[in-house]
């Protein structure tokens, strides 16, 4: 036989290096991928919030723009019209006076001043100049075009941003023309220096700025015409001029072929990437575009880029550093625990061994391997003990050799249905002779045990030597049968002394009573026919004769029921203990005839009993409260209850004469009575009685007094049972 | 006893004192003109069958039987049975007068066919009562048939 201990297989460390680096790699590619998205995101809100500023910025200066164009156009407005100033003009004209030439120069001249106009012209419908305030005045082609339309539209008529000067320093000019009304065809002509406040307010920029600039453009044909001074060409005001068809690039373009507003990535005039937002005044054709050079604009973007490329590397780096100190540190305790395990596993098998040995060889019961045909194949010292054999004698021989016969059939029995696999252990009493022929008595478990091809390998048996148990149960059973006989005979004792007891108190209650019938009657015969002879002495001594036969006849009578409290067999059912309460209460009243008696009958619980005992009870409680209030001059008789914890509870309470609570012991005892025959007549039995008959309902009774103020008389009754009829419960 | 009067009363009773007593109270009550008082149940047997010392008995059969429980010899419960099986006295009434109290004597008197079934009192007075107003009830009010049997 060999035992041994499935060992732990030892595993050689397994490089573990593929899945890290595929680890590794798959937490670089989400490191990355969470930097770019970082990115992505600043830049994507960076560049919207860029757009915003140059929308703003469009859109800023396009108003400003519109807003200056219609002050001047309503300033102009002021000059239009008028009754006065057209008879004065015409009278002017007509005369030649110089007076009124005066008033009209000073006029206008205070006008151009107020409103900062470069100059003011009076031409006539010939376009002469007839008049002129402010710097020299030169009657271009713009100017004599919108005179025309002023007088033709009846409004004030702006030209266009228009290079005036053919020779150099040529300036660009903007005119306002109004139709002075009432005349014959005079216009006024308004001149604007540009130069003065519109290219200033265009090229100005809100933040310091190495390439912002605004630029106002118009259409002109499929050309888009540059307005204003550039900041990086020189002398490009309506110079520049640029194909519509770079509308794709060209934020100048853009605007004024798309028109309304927008932003744009794109090429400026000099070809440098840009990134523009454009806005059109309005009520003119021109648009407004403000623009940044891309580098300048995406400058902070960049170094942010550069910070999260910094950052997931050293991240990346950090994850690497991780990861390699975990592997080796993981590598180490593997080749340290597997150093361990090899030991625990040797220490453990030897340790098992020892163990298994020990237990076989030490145990405290016999222990044995049989064969299937029935060779002892093992067996421990503790079963030689037993059995009288030495190890070898043992394993020289089959189990049937030393089994007692009639216990053989039942083993093989057994035997046959744990190879059959019906069962799968056993265990039996059985008896083996020993070797000296004595006979001892075990207590056998059998188990089998399978070898791997599913056939019986051997059995193991464990026997234990239960001679000593068998002789004291043998020892027992005797004493049980001398018990029995015995609990035979006193019950046959007890029997006769039932019947004796029985047939005493018949002779008690038939024989008894007969002589005292005649003491009692003979006295009142010898009161009735010899009075004349009798003093009242003797009259009174016979009286006393008579009164303790009667006495005596009582105490017959009450021990003959409290007997029969004894020996009566209960009917119980459900009680309405109110309705019997009431009864019995009803059956009293010759008892209180002629007293103010107060009866307080509670709502009482039900109660499980025999209905005539039960009234006996009630009737021995309340005639006792009805007795010992007698002397009282308004009487309270009280009787409740409750249910408590599976019981009910009762109660009658009196406000009579009550007890001393030192001799509350003797209440409920035959014949024990605590007050004086001359005060309260009576036998002392009624409360035995009632112990007696609650008793048997398996119920307690017990008493609380006080001298001279009353008692309460307590006793307990099981409750009614659901499943029970009650026939008072049914009727009401 | 025997001079052909008809009985009124069989008083079948060992004791002698409660006897006295019972005809005491009949005759002071002037109720009973003819008490036979017979001491055990074989006599009482005898009284009503007409045998032993009685069967020579000229007298009807008595209107009432006074019948105590314990009994020399015949029992009274024997007695009774015997009355109830025999043709001739099956149909007298029978007073169990007895000292019992016992609810196993009444069940059992009832059974047999006793008509009445008294307990005597101890104490004189109630005793008296008693006995006088069974002798006033079963010779006054209650009625029997004709007399039938062994004319006088």
């Amino acid at each position: 036989m060999s035992f041994f201990i499935p060992l732990p297989t030892a595993r050689a460390p397994r490089r573990t290096v593929y899945p890290i680096v595929l680890l590794f790699s798959a937490l670089a590619l989400v490191i990355v991928l969470l930097g770019w998205g970082i990115y992505a995101q600043q830049a994507h809100r960076f560049r919207e919030q860029e757009n915003a500023k140059l929308t703003a910025i469009a859109e800023l200066k396009a108003h400003q723009i519109g807003n200056w164009l219609a002050e001047r156009a309503s300033n102009a407005d002021v000059l239009q019209g008028g009754d006065l100033q057209a008879e004065v003009l015409n009278h002017w004209l007509a005369t030649g006076d110089a007076a009124a030439q005066k008033k009209i120069e000073d006029h206008f001249s205070s006008f151009v001043k107020a409103y900062h106009y470069q100059s003011l012209v009076l031409l006539d419908a010939q376009g002469a100049i007839r008049l002129q305030v402010g710097e020299p005045h030169l009657v271009t082609e713009e100017l004599r075009h919108a005179a025309e339309r002023a007088w033709r539209e009846k409004r004030v008529v702006m030209t266009d941003l228009y290079l005036a000067d053919l020779q150099p320093p040529e300036h660009t000019h903007l005119d306002f023309v109004v139709p002075a009304i009432g005349t014959n065809g005079i216009v006024l002509a308004l001149r604007a220096n540009p130069n003065q406040f519109l290219y200033p307010l265009i090229q100005s920029w809100p933040i310091p700025s190495a390439s912002a600039e605004t630029v106002l453009v118009r259409r002109d044909g499929d050309q888009v015409v540059f307005l204003n001074e550039l900041r990086h060409r020189q002398g490009a005001a309506l110079k520049l001029q640029l194909p519509l068809s770079m509308a794709g690039t060209l934020p100048a373009a853009r605007a004024v072929s798309a028109g309304g507003h927008g932003t744009m990535e794109g090429q400026d005039y000099r070809q440098a990437p840009v990134i523009a937002a454009y806005h059109d005044v309005p009520g003119t054709g021109w648009s407004v575009i403000a623009k940044v050079d891309r580098d300048e604009l995406l400058m902070p973007l960049r170094d942010y880029a550069l910070v999260i490329v910094v950052a997931v590397l050293v991240a990346i780096a950090a994850a690497a550093m991780g990861m390699f100190y975990f592997v080796r540190r993981n590598e180490e305790a593997h080749r340290f625990a597997l150093q361990d395990i090899r030991l625990q596993d040797m220490e453990a098998l030897r340790e098992s061994e020892e163990r298994f040995r020990a237990t076989f060889e030490q145990a405290a019961v016999g222990i044995a391997h049989v064969a299937p045909d029935g060779h002892w194949t093992r067996v421990n010292q503790r079963l030689c003990d037993i059995l009288g054999y030495t190890t070898d004698e043992l394993l020289q021989r089959t189990f049937q050799d030393i089994t007692h016969p009639d216990d053989l059939e039942a083993d093989r029995d057994f035997e046959r249905q744990m190879l059959a696999r019906e069962i799968s252990h056993y265990a039996m009493e059985k008896r083996y002779f020993r070797k000296d022929g004595s006979i001892v008595w075990t207590d056998l478990t059998v188990s089998l045990v399978w070898d791997a091809a599913g056939g019986p390998k051997y059995f193991i048996w464990v026997v234990e030597d239960i001679s000593q148990r068998k002789a004291i149960q043998d020892e027992l059973d005797d004493y049980r049968e001398q018990l029995e006989k015995r609990v035979e005979e006193r019950t046959v004792q007890l029997q006769a002394a039932y019947t004796d007891l029985e047939s005493f108190s018949y002779s008690v209650s038939h024989d008894l009573r007969a002589p005292l019938r005649a003491i009692d009657g003979f006295s009142a015969i010898l009161l009735e026919d010899y009075a004349p002879r009798l003093d009242d002495e003797g009259k009174r001594l016979f009286r006393v004769v008579g009164d303790n036969a009667r006495k005596m006849g009582q105490l017959i009578d009450d021990i003959l029921a409290f007997s029969r409290a004894g020996r009566i067999e209960l009917l119980v059912t459900n009680l309405d203990m109110n309705a019997l309460a009431q009864e019995v209460w009803q059956e009293l009243e010759s008892q209180r005839a002629g007293r103010s008696v107060e009866f307080r009958l509670a709502a009482l619980p039900t109660a499980y009993g025999d209905p005539a005992a039960i009234r006996q009870v009630l009737q021995n409680f309340l005639a006792n409260a009805l007795k010992f209030t007698r002397g009282r001059e308004s009487a309270l008789i009280e009787l409740g209850g409750r249910q408590d914890s599976g019981e009910s509870i009762f109660y009658v309470r009196d406000n009579g004469a009550g007890f001393d609570m030192d001799y509350v012991n003797r209440l409920f005892g035959l014949f024990q009575r605590l007050h004086g025959m001359d005060e309260f007549e009576g036998t002392g039995v009624g409360l035995a009685i009632v112990k007696r008959f609650v008793a048997k309902h398996g119920g307690r009774v017990w008493a609380e007094g006080k001298l001279g103020e009353g008692a309460t008389f307590w006793f307990t009754l099981p409750p009614a049972k659901s499943g029970a009829i009650n026939k008072e419960t049914a009727i009401g | 006893m025997d001079n052909g009067t008809p009985v009124d009363i069989l008083l079948v009773e060992d004791n002698p004192t409660d006897a006295e007593l019972v005809l005491r109270v009949l005759r002071k009550s002037n109720l009973a003109n003819n008490v036979v008082w017979v001491k055990d149940g074989e006599v009482a047997l005898d009284f009503l069958f007409r045998r032993g010392n009685h069967a020579a008995r000229s007298s009807s059969m008595p209107r009432v039987v006074f019948l105590d429980l314990r009994l020399p010899k015949v029992d009274g419960l024997k007695v009774l049975q015997q009355m109830r099986d025999n043709e001739h006295a099956r149909a007298i009434p029978v007073v169990v007068l007895t000292s019992s109290k016992e609810e196993s004597d009444i069940a059992a008197s009832y059974q047999l066919g006793a008509n009445s079934f008294v307990s005597k009192p101890v104490a004189f007075d109630e005793f008296s009562n008693t006995v006088a107003e069974l002798g006033r009830y079963w010779l006054l009010i209650n009625k029997i048939p004709m007399q039938r049997g062994i004319a006088p």
